[in-house]
């Protein structure tokens, strides 16, 4: 296996991770849901701001400047 | 999305307009006017919406949620940043690539473009449209 692959498999590997406690959590009124631990992030307006700051800043950098905008 | 509030009808044309949106900014090159307004449309709705004043109603689930659930959250997203500093600091970039190497890999292609600006604006939708507050 080379190194790229187990690179790509453990992203995979979280990214199940993720689907599968999402789903589990969405049927148990105990646990926290993914769309309820956003509301959790940004129940007040500034953590909101600061948290859509940081998506736009992610758009920006990834569609208007494109590739290459991380290096 | 407000299903209660809104014909189906709407929200099925609200969802193909969003998607032919992306479809079209995914066509456009980077540096471009163009492409920058497209960026910056919703960039900018998104941002009022954040910063617009809302009514506080309860989001029971989450008062309720067990802390263990929580933790579990934490850990996932520690595990997801664990691994893309383990990739970040590894070389060579070609046999360890990063997220953004990823997102650039599939951004190469328009469906692949379109498919990461709809997440995007997805991810953006989600933090303003769920509006509920809990009590401090």
């Amino acid at each position: 296996m080379t190194s790229r692959l187990a690179t790509f498999l453990g992203y995979g590997t979280i990214l199940v991770m993720i689907g599968v406690w999402a789903t589990l959590a969405a049927r148990s009124p105990r646990w926290l849901t993914l769309p309820d631990a956003f509301t959790l992030l940004t129940r007040s307006r500034t953590a909101r701001i600061l948290v859509v700051l940081g998506w736009i800043w992610l758009g920006w950098h990834l569609f208007a400047r494109g590739s290459g905008a991380f290096k | 999305m407000g299903t209660e509030e809104h014909p189906r009808w709407l929200v099925a044309l609200l969802i193909v307009a969003i998607g032919v949106y992306a479809w079209e900014a995914a066509g456009l090159r980077p540096f471009t006017v163009g492409e920058e307004v497209m960026v910056a449309l919703p960039a900018l709705l998104v941002f009022a919406g954040a910063c617009w004043p809302r009514r506080e109603t309860e989001t029971p689930r989450a008062i309720r949620s067990s802390r263990g659930s929580r933790l579990v959250w934490l850990a996932l997203v520690g595990l997801a940043f664990a691994w893309e500093l383990f990739a970040y600091f590894s070389s060579p970039r070609e046999q360890h690539p990063t997220l953004s190497v990823i997102a650039d890999e599939v951004m190469s292609v328009h469906p692949g473009r379109a498919l990461l600006f709809l997440a995007w604006l997805a991810l953006g939708g989600l933090l303003i449209t769920r509006r509920r507050v809990l009590p401090r």
